[in-house]
């Protein structure tokens, strides 16, 4: 026995807009990640005066009325959950035509913590390598070379391979202690570190 | 003319249902219910990684952008006190902890995901900065808005006060390096206890 003519219809729109609902949520899912690291490495890129490919000079982001430090506004901070007890600096990569050579000089034995991470447009953390792992090697500076695709050589350097052509590198500093006068002397020297990208 | 009627209420319908599931994908509750708890604290092990699913990766984007794997640092947030109760923007608490398994660890508050402006521009603290009860094993965190002696993070607004004082408020609880107990058993290591004094 067979349904009815107009619950036919019914049963046919009820389970289209059903597909067509659970189809568009899980792209929002999926799309949200790109779309607020397009967003928010944007607005960070515009409020530093940097472009993509160049990192923003190292920064205390906070949200209050502190004094500016190097030129990053902190009366609006834009990403969610920031930590205060960074001192950070951000650069939005695009390696999709030619590789990024990165020059990192790092504060090992100085910050209670320090790494160099690499976001891809998805947000997910692909490469990370902190003060400890520099340590171990005997260096206090590192030099990556970032590559999208492809085999690629380039003595001394590091090579990390991003599964985008797109994303994020943060390299996050702890400071000892903010607000001890101590703990500003090492942040003055802390500033100094700052990292530098270029492409050929 | 009555097919494209149906279709484009039909497409509406399923917009509205698409964006409520998105919203209720991100949600800090449906955070809370569907990761590791440890006491009010909840945990993910996949945050940052490329092991998360699509609804955790959706969520950290939300909530917790830019987060590092495991091995860095292992995120633990609140947004109730040890009793199971939402924190209250207009509650004084007090935080009990001792030294965390961790190389370096820090706790911050935030109100509606940012930091809450206030005088003494304190907004956390870590394992070098607080100060150690005078058994030096333990320490004790006040959060509220009136000055509390000690380690006091404040829940002081400079922002003109608006009638009630509203806000979602959430602990972040971050351990750099974690002791290999951490990722062995993040829900069952001791954390610090909120506890709600008025």
């Amino acid at each position: 026995m067979g349904l009815d003519k107009p619950w036919k219809k019914w049963t046919f729109w009820t389970f289209f807009t059903l597909i067509l609902a659970f189809s568009l949520n899980t792209i929002a899912i999926w799309a949200l990640p790109y779309i607020t690291t397009d967003k928010m490495s944007d607005e960070l890129l515009e409020s530093s005066g940097v472009s993509v490919n160049q990192f923003t000079h190292v920064a205390i982001r906070v949200a209050v009325d502190e004094p500016v430090i190097e030129g990053v506004p902190t009366r609006v901070d834009r990403v969610v959950k920031d930590c205060p007890d960074h001192l950070a600096q951000f650069c939005k990569y695009d390696v999709s035509k030619k590789p990024l050579h990165i020059h990192v000089p790092v504060p090992v034995d100085i910050a209670p913590y320090w790494s160099i991470s690499f976001y891809a447009h998805n947000t997910d953390n692909f490469w990370v390598m902190n003060d400890l792992d520099v340590k171990e090697r005997g260096l206090t500076e590192l030099n990556i070379t970032l590559v999208r695709s492809g085999t690629y050589e380039k003595p001394g350097n590091e090579i990390v391979y991003s599964p985008s052509g797109t994303g994020i590198i943060l390299i996050r500093t702890i400071i000892p202690d903010r607000y001890s006068a101590e703990g500003q002397e090492v942040i003055k020297e802390l500033l100094r570190y700052q990292a530098e990208a270029y492409q050929f | 003319m009555r097919t494209i009627f149906k279709t484009l209420i039909s497409v509406g319908i399923a917009f509205i249902l698409a964006l409520g599931g998105l919203w209720y994908v991100i949600s800090p509750q449906k955070y809370e219910e569907s990761e590791i708890k440890n006491g009010p604290w909840v945990t993910s092990l996949e945050a940052g990684s490329a092991d998360a699913s699509i609804y955790q990766r959706a969520r950290i984007a939300r909530s917790g952008l830019w987060a590092l794997e495991k091995s860095e640092v292992i995120y633990y947030v609140t947004t109730t006190d040890s009793d199971g109760n939402k924190l209250d923007y207009n509650g004084v608490y007090k935080i009990e902890g001792s030294e965390l398994p961790a190389r370096w660890w820090g706790i911050t508050v935030y109100k509606d995901l940012y930091f809450i402006p206030n005088e003494a521009n304190r907004y956390s603290f870590s394992k070098t900065n607080i100060a150690y009860d005078e058994n030096g094993t333990t320490w004790t965190i006040m959060l509220s808005a009136r000055p509390q002696k000690g380690n006091w993070l404040p829940l002081g607004d400079k922002e003109p006060m608006r009638g009630e004082r509203n806000g979602d408020l959430c602990l972040t609880l971050r351990l750099y390096n974690p002791n290999p107990e951490v990722l062995e058993s993040p829900e069952t290591i001791e954390l610090p206890q909120i506890i709600r004094m008025v």
